[in-house]
């Protein structure tokens, strides 16, 4: 009886039909092997891209060599600092003690040497992130800077100079001065980071003037205002980060 | 040659045709057997027109239009393919700073993509700025652990999806990355992020034990693998950590993947993790073939995974 049951148990699970998965096949096709555009597709793009280009081809300057991001520092990560330091100054009509752009905001690994367009510093930083400008204590900055350095490093403006160890900032000097818990810095950051981005919810707190502007734009000012003085875009490689191991 | 052996063969890759494929019309007289091409990007970033030729690193690589005429290529070889975007459609050129979004969907709906979860750079013109696109977007988006009943995508966007091709039911799920710290509260407002393993797991399990589906499908933007951070919620921590999901497309990591990674899930059971880097520059593809058999009974089947 018990023998019959589970017989006919069994008969009726292998009577149920299933899919079986019989074989899977993986490929990663690149566009580089197709030199055929989809017409229609085309013909949508069109009317967008005549609108953008007007704008986005102008030039704004010559780069007299490839800019290309990294860590700890980099010469398009130590270039757009300076001008962010730069231009904080002017926006904010006071000096300032070191200007920080988060290093997944900046969204493409290089711009090359030659032209550069307003197109190009649309790719750099897309995002509407403006500048902002924080009131910090050194206890706070030193956070900061920790979270820095355990990232690797972030582009910073000529005026710090850290060496990380264990993930943690060290020896940092600020304007040529050791940093002072005690005192309050000046800083000129995206919004993003001033509002808790990038795991920084602790600077939520800190006294903030927004600007207004974006990022993208005082960037573009600055490269603007080059030109039409006749001055040629100049990159400080300095090393600003030190990592020891 | 025993037909047995001509199947096992021809499925396995032995037999393949000038394009290096077993194509769907060899299979026409196999009705046992059916044929299932899953097309997938993520990552795109507003990537409409190819990298510029500038000489950086890119350049000249990925391109809606070159895409588009891959995709309608495969299209005429091949019956049952389902096309997906894994997130990040937003946010890398001035097409995203412009128009909001508008082209890229209205090119996708030309490419007749079938779904897409979202990134969080999808968040990035606000939960409003996502909402006024959303008619230019002629297919769903599927996120499973997205809480949205309290803002403006409320029932706009699909906690799961059923594709039916030939006989075979294709369950599709969506996960999305944890928004607080990545994104600015102000642009996801009262968005809801739920756990990605519950939610995956329960709507997984309801697709394959509910609703009768052959295979489970997960598209994620939590990001491949974190190796440095290994308690973060990735891709692999989800293919280890559920049960009834089959092949998860990723993105958020923007990972090269030289071939797709297997993992065992809570059942044993092996789940596929792909991704396709970033900015339309690879289109992934994934050929299935299922045999429809009694469930004991499976002739082709060597669990053979080619790439």
């Amino acid at each position: 009886m018990y023998k019959s049951l589970i017989l006919v148990a069994f008969v009726l699970i292998s009577c149920k039909t299933t899919q079986h998965i019989s074989s899977t096949e993986v490929a990663y096709l690149s566009t580089e092997a197709h030199t055929v555009s989809d017409g229609e597709i085309e013909a949508m793009i069109s009317p967008y891209r005549s609108q953008l280009s007007k704008k986005m081809n102008v030039v704004l300057g010559e780069l007299d060599q490839d800019l290309v991001k990294g860590k700890p520092n980099s010469n398009l990560g130590s270039w757009f600092t300076d001008i962010l330091h730069a231009e904080a100054e002017a926006i904010f009509d006071t000096e300032i003690d070191l200007a920080v752009q988060n290093y997944g905001g900046l969204r493409i690994p290089s711009v090359p040497a030659g032209p550069l367009t307003v197109n190009k510093i649309y790719e750099l930083m897309p995002f509407d992130n403006t500048l902002v400008l924080l009131d910090i204590s050194g206890v706070t900055l030193k956070l900061f800077l920790d979270g820095i350095a355990a990232s690797g490093g972030w582009p910073v403006s000529h005026t710090l100079s850290m060496t990380i160890i264990d993930e943690q900032a060290t020896d940092i000097m600020i304007r040529d001065q050791a940093l002072d818990p005690n005192k309050t810095y000046k800083i000129a950051i995206p919004d993003y980071v001033a509002r808790g981005g990038d795991k920084n919810d602790f600077l939520k707190g800190v006294p903030l003037t927004d600007s207004g502007l974006f990022i993208r734009e005082v960037v573009i000012d600055h490269l603007n205002t080059l030109q039409e003085n006749g001055l040629p875009i100049t990159v400080n490689n300095s090393k600003r980060i030190k990592v020891k191991r | 040659m025993k037909r047995k052996e001509f199947l096992q063969q021809a499925v396995g890759g032995l037999i393949v045709s000038a394009t290096g494929r077993f194509p769907y019309d060899a299979l026409q007289d196999e009705p046992n057997l059916t044929k299932i091409t899953i097309l997938h990007t993520n990552d795109v970033h507003s990537r409409i027109d190819p990298f510029p030729m500038d000489g950086s690193r890119n350049q000249g690589l990925g391109g809606a239009a070159k895409r588009a005429k891959m995709i309608s290529q495969i299209r005429a070889q091949e019956k049952n393919v389902l096309l997906f975007d894994c997130g990040d459609i937003f946010q890398g050129t001035p097409y995203f700073n412009f128009f909001g979004g508008e082209l890229e969907f209205k090119l996708m709906t030309e490419m007749k993509y079938d779904a897409s979860t979202m990134g969080n750079h999808d968040f990035d013109a606000g939960i409003d700025g996502f909402e006024k696109q959303l008619g230019h977007a002629d297919f769903p988006f599927i996120v499973s652990n997205y809480n949205f009943s309290d803002t403006i995508l409320d029932k706009k966007v699909l906690p799961y999806k059923i594709f039916e091709q030939d006989d075979l039911r294709i369950g599709v799920i969506g996960i999305g990355i944890e928004l607080d710290g990545l994104v600015s509260a102000d642009l996801y407002g009262h968005t809801q992020y739920l756990d990605p393993i519950a939610a995956a797991d329960r709507q997984a399990s309801s697709l394959k034990k509910e609703r009768n589906c052959d295979y489970v499908i997960c598209l994620s933007h939590l990001g491949y693998n974190y190796r440095n951070e290994p308690s973060r919620v990735s891709d692999v921590i989800l293919a280890q950590n559920t049960k009834n999901i089959d092949l998860i497309l990723g993105g958020h990591t923007h990972t090269f993947m030289r071939r797709p990674d297997r993992r065992r899930n809570l059942d044993g059971h092996e789940v596929i993790i792909n991704q396709a880097g970033w900015a339309g520059i690879l289109l992934g593809r994934i050929d299935l073939i299922f045999e429809k058999n009694k469930k004991s009974k499976c002739t082709t089947c060597q669990n053979k995974l080619v790439y």
